[in-house]
């Protein structure tokens, strides 16, 4: 029985792949996919042919930040086509996001994950509260804006900021080239 | 047996018995508080669902310790309070007898520097290495923006020990994009004989902040206690709020509120049986396809709510804005659209030999130890306990329009995978009813606070919140919302012994709990 349905699904039902006008139903992807142009053309100059990898670090978000990170992937965005890449360890990359006011419990944690990074690497703060701490700001338990205990290079601000302001936000960086 | 007659039969041991909408406050003597909750949580059986603490010395020099009791079957919550004095400040521990309790009463020891006598486990909890002795954030007289010293006071952890025996820290910083938390190990070859997590890496003192604000000024805190669940969280809070002031809100916010909490729960069950599939056992067709759905979903909230995570809608009084037949419908067809494909892909997924060999007999958790450890949501139904918010204690319109509490026997991941689906299925049927019954009416009505306490409880697509609110001279003088994440993670130390150390990914993703709802 369950073979039988299988087979229906797989031979007759419609395929559960997504016609290319699905992905750009607003003014939002178009920007998205400019945007993603731009940083691909910069990152092959850059690095020939190589992509730009990212450590993505939680510094004591709400996990939206994390949910935006992840949706990235997604086959809507799908930034890997761009050239980006989230990567496991901080040896292994360029850029380095941090999302969330930094937590006291995590101070130490973070200034470890940015000393393992090779440098020069670009710094980006994700959201509100590692922009300036947002709601959390002067809390016993947070030590404040991520750029009270590192380097910052960028801000992305949001609450949480979405897919497409994060990568207009890397375009930022790259034209800019404010890396120290 | 109802609780008057439970009462009863406690001789005048338990009094100032006060009854309030759905909630019975009742006082004990601190040396009587384990042993009455030992017999109501043994005997009849009535699941502890907090413990938290209270700082009353400016009204009379004693800290308070508050147990509350679900009766399910009544559709109450029963409240015992024993006092402790600012002068020996302790009380026998129920940790003994009950186990549920054993993570609370660390916590209450943190923020309050109450001690339970007899807690066979009284290290630190929230605060880790850094904080210094004696702090304790709850306290009244602890400023919110107190800036802390530095200390290095150890935190402990359990140690095997023995010829070929290894212990594998993990994290607070993973490799994935997930969010902080350390995990040990212990183990012989690839089996795992402990596994003990270290938590509250993100503690950024929520419930301090929220003392002191007023209704709406805290709301904003409550929306960002976990992002994947804003609209539960709120809601809990807001049914608190209402219960609190004796405002009533009209059947259509009540059917709006459950057609917004159920889309929560279809969006990030859809992201769960996707996260599981795909990053838990390397069947990325099933996270490729699941993620894309998701993302149709979360297009769908940024549509209807203007965010993507169905944030910003439930507000006291009602709901924000209104909204509009063509909406609802739409909600609808998406959702049922991403329904329909969630549904051909796990028919694909289950029939896959190697995905079913690594999620059966996986990460059991069997039903003893769930009612021991106090599991709440899912993962208890999935171990068979039979317990459900929204059946237990109606809120929005599931009294009128009830659900049916899915439970599994399996108790493993697969079990856990199923009940998505099936939760899922039926919160399409309740969208349907819902769109198709949807009342008219006000969506708002401005709600005049009052002081008191309530409880507001949500069955959020993690679990069972339970927001225990207490409001004076308009407000919040103590606030604690219980994310259903606190009562589970502890769950770890059952379901990861046995298991071989790759599987342990897959089995904490088979829960995804929120370390931001825990740390607070």
């Amino acid at each position: 029985m369950k073979a039988f349905r299988l087979i229906n699904i797989l031979l007759f039902s419609k395929k559960v792949t997504e016609k290319k006008k699905a992905f750009f139903s607003s003014d939002k992807d178009k920007s998205f996919e400019k945007a993603g142009r731009e940083i691909k053309e910069i990152i092959g100059n850059l690095y020939g042919g190589r992509s730009l990898r990212i450590r993505a670090v939680d510094a004591g978000s709400t996990n939206a930040e994390e949910i935006e990170l992840t949706a990235l992937g997604n086959a809507y965005y799908d930034i890997d086509r761009f050239g980006l890449s989230f990567v496991a360890s901080p040896r292994h990359a360029d850029m380095l996001f941090v999302s969330g006011p930094v937590t006291r419990n995590l101070e130490k944690a973070l200034l470890t994950t940015y000393e393992a990074m090779p440098k020069p690497c670009i710094v980006v703060a994700i959201g509100d509260g590692a922009c300036t701490g947002g709601i959390w700001k002067d809390s016993y338990a947070v030590v404040g804006p991520v750029e009270n205990v590192i380097p910052v290079h960028l801000k992305i601000p949001g609450d949480p900021p979405s897919p497409t302001e994060m990568l207009v936000g890397i375009l930022h960086a790259l034209k800019n080239g404010s890396v120290n | 047996m109802n609780i008057q007659e439970i009462i009863k039969t406690f001789a005048g041991k338990i009094t100032d018995v006060v009854e309030k909408n759905d909630l019975i406050c009742a006082k004990v003597s601190r040396d009587d508080l384990a042993d009455i909750s030992t017999k109501l949580f043994q005997e009849y059986k009535l699941p502890l669902s907090l413990l938290f603490g209270t700082d009353n010395r400016k009204k009379n020099g004693n800290f308070e310790v508050h147990v509350i009791f679900s009766l399910d079957d009544e559709h109450k919550w029963l409240k015992i309070s024993a006092e402790v004095p600012e002068s020996d400040l302790q009380y026998p521990s129920l940790t003994k007898t009950i186990m549920v309790a054993h993570w609370y009463e660390r916590y209450l020891r943190d923020m309050f520097g109450v001690v339970p006598v007899g807690h066979p486990d009284l290290r630190r909890l929230v605060h880790h290495e850094n904080i210094p002795e004696n702090t304790h954030p709850l306290r009244k007289d602890f400023q919110w923006n107190t800036k802390l010293s530095k200390d290095n006071v150890s935190y402990p952890m359990h140690h095997v020990t023995g010829e070929g025996i290894f212990e594998i820290p993990v994290g607070p910083i993973h490799a994935g994009i997930i969010e902080p938390g350390h995990f040990r190990f212990n183990v012989a070859g690839e089996r795992i004989l402990t596994l003990e997590g270290k938590l509250f890496f993100t503690h950024k003192g929520v419930e301090k902040l929220l003392e002191g604000k007023n209704i709406d000024e805290a709301l904003p805190f409550i929306e960002r206690i976990s992002g994947d669940m804003s609209a539960s969280h709120s809601l809990a809070y807001v049914q608190a709020v209402e219960k609190i002031s004796g405002c009533v809100v009209s059947k259509r916010v009540q059917m709006l509120r459950a057609i917004i909490t159920e889309c929560e729960r279809i969006t990030m069950h859809i992201h769960d049986l996707a996260n599981i599939g795909g990053m838990g056992t390397g069947f990325s067709f099933i996270a490729a396809n699941g993620f894309r759905i998701k993302e149709r979903m979360m297009r769908l909230s940024a549509d209807i709510c203007g965010n993507r995570f169905w944030r910003g809608m439930i507000v006291p009084g009602g709901i924000k804005s209104d909204i509009k037949k063509e909406n609802l419908e739409k909600i609808l067809e998406i959702s049922q659209e991403a329904w329909n494909e969630i549904n051909k892909i796990t028919t694909v997924a289950l029939d896959d030999e190697g995905f079913l060999d690594r999620l059966q007999y996986t990460g059991e958790l069997p039903k003893e130890a769930a009612e021991a450890f106090g599991a709440v949501g899912f993962p208890a139904r999935a171990s068979e306990i039979n317990r459900d918010v929204r059946r237990d204690h109606p809120y929005a319109s599931y009294a009128d329009f009830p659900i049916k509490v899915i439970t599994k026997k399996s108790t493993d991941v697969f079990a856990r995978y199923r009940i998505r689906i099936k939760e899922i299925e039926q919160s399409i049927i309740l969208l349907k009813t819902l769109v198709e019954k949807i009342e008219e009416g006000s969506v708002f009505e401005k709600c005049e606070v009052k002081d008191g306490f309530a409880i507001g409880a949500v069955e959020s697509w993690r679990g069972e919140i339970v927001c225990a609110l207490q409001i004076k001279n308009g407000v919040i003088e103590r606030c604690y919302p219980r994310d259903p994440s606190f009562c589970n993670w502890a769950l770890f130390g059952i379901m990861g012994p046995g298991n071989i150390v790759p599987d342990f990914p897959l089995i904490n993703k088979s829960l995804n709990l929120s370390y931001s709802g825990n740390d607070l």
